[in-house]
């Protein structure tokens, strides 16, 4: 949505991205006045899809995302966790090839939102999509990625890519082995943090 | 996998918003009869609740056909007044430069005293049923107009881009987002201007009618039928509050989301 300050964004070579890229806000932004079938529904709709065959698809993924028989609903009367759910099925329901996911999970508990990283992995290995996963949690930078590109702070620069190694599939244990302690040491000595520092 | 369990909220019943109000009203209805019987009111100047009731079906006939006049001035004029509304608040929402020349004036059109107006269109356009209908379109624009431009402009911008990441048009963008969000906003406006309507209507028959309630309100007034001018009074605020209701069913109607929403928006 963004131009570049300087060099390019294409996507498979492309680089008239609008359309061709699925973008998932850390709000779940779903439209109060839609029920959630239709918001799942609506890139599809926008795209050119006729409203009664997206329909159908919401449904179907809706089934996959654990929200079956919610279709009916309006956002506001279900909780934070379905809806984030709704607002990825909306994203990978739109059929992009590249999906940015800007701290999705950021609103959520802790326990929540280690239950969704393992359903996010469960969904993503279905799909073909390639994820673009922006996070501040280092646990769930490594958990989730194959490559973890590190940012300083100001100004944003890449301080470091880490390939994770981790086989997968990857349940909770992975992140009490020893080369997620290894690959987490070296995320964090990267970003420049004394994490231990207390006070001026 | 199983998360949260769902959260359904359910409305407030009706009776629990019906029922305090309407004790409280048979309240002061029975204190205002007890007064009349304890200071022995002459009913001639203050008449007690039954000798209004009393003047009300008295001539039911008269309180309904003039009620009807009324009625259709306030219909009329809020109509065209909320088409008026909707207009200029999207074009206020639209055009910044717009905005700061027309809304200075929007505001002075309001600080203009009715009667004033009244008059003139009486001038203008004679005993007619149009006088009455401006005044009304006066008072009702603005409020609508006001709110659609504040509900337009209250569009969450990262709602706009999402939009146009899955390629949407601003044609679309404006239907599929901006009126929907707006929707809420133009209700509160017209329940505004629907309460107000029946302000309009009356100043509008007091500078000159043949009919209205209004007018049938100077005329009891000048022979000093106070029982009548209350069953007036009693019409005209039935009839703001009945349009009023009906406004609010046009909402719950058109846009029912907006009522499970209000209970709470979860940060």
């Amino acid at each position: 949505m963004e131009e570049p300050d300087s060099g390019e964004v294409s996507v498979d070579g492309r680089t008239d991205r609008l359309g061709h890229c699925g973008y998932m806000p850390q709000k779940d932004l779903l439209m109060p006045w839609k029920r959630l079938r239709d918001n799942v529904a609506l890139g599809r709709v926008v795209k050119g899809t006729p409203r009664p065959e997206a329909r159908a698809e919401a449904d179907e993924i809706m089934e996959r995302f654990g929200l079956g028989g919610f279709g009916d609903y309006y956002p506001s009367q279900i909780s934070g966790g379905m809806r984030q759910r709704a607002a990825l099925a909306r994203t990978f329901l739109a059929g992009d090839d590249v999906l940015l996911l800007d701290e999705p999970f950021g609103a959520l508990d802790s326990l929540t939102r280690l239950q969704m990283q393992s359903w996010l992995m469960h969904i993503w290995q279905e799909s073909a999509a390639s994820v673009l996963f922006i996070t501040h949690d280092v646990d769930e930078a490594i958990r989730l990625s194959d490559r973890v590109y590190v940012l300083s702070d100001r100004p944003a620069t890449n301080a470091t890519t880490i390939d994770v190694d981790l086989p997968r599939p990857r349940p909770y244990e992975t992140v009490l082995s020893q080369r997620f302690a290894q690959l987490k040491d070296r995320a964090l000595r990267h970003l420049h943090t004394d994490v231990d520092e207390v006070g001026p | 996998m199983t998360l949260e369990s769902p959260v359904v909220k359910r409305r407030v019943a009706w009776s629990s918003q019906l029922v305090p109000p309407a004790l409280f009203g048979l309240l002061i209805v029975g204190l205002w009869e007890l007064a009349t019987i304890v200071f022995d009111a002459d009913p001639r100047l203050y008449p007690s609740p039954s000798d209004i009731v009393g003047a009300i079906i008295d001539d039911p006939a008269a309180l309904l056909r003039n009620a009807g006049i009324t009625s259709l001035e306030m219909v009329l004029g809020f109509l065209l007044g909320a088409i008026i509304g909707v207009l200029i608040g999207i074009a206020l929402a639209y055009s910044k430069r717009l905005r700061s020349a027309v809304y200075p004036w929007l505001i002075v059109s309001q600080t203009i005293p009715i009667p004033a107006v009244a008059a003139v269109l009486v001038i203008w356009f004679g005993f007619t049923i149009l006088p009455k209908v401006l005044v009304v379109v006066l008072i009702a624009f603005f409020p609508i107009a006001v709110n659609t431009a504040d509900g337009l402009n209250s569009v969450d911008p990262e709602m706009v881009r999402l939009m146009r990441t899955f390629g949407a048009s601003k044609a679309r963008i404006f239907r599929e987002v901006r009126i929907p969000v707006a929707m809420p906003y133009i209700f509160s406006g017209m329940k505004v201007a629907a309460a107000f309507s029946v302000l309009g209507a009356v100043f509008g028959e007091w500078v000159g009618a043949r009919g209205g309630l209004g007018y049938l309100l100077l005329l009891e007034n000048r022979a000093v039928n106070t029982d009548a001018v209350f069953a007036i009074i009693f019409a005209l605020s039935l009839l703001g509050v009945s349009f009023f209701g009906l406004i609010v069913l046009l909402e719950r109607l058109a846009i029912p989301w907006y009522h499970t929403v209000r209970q709470q928006e979860p940060e």
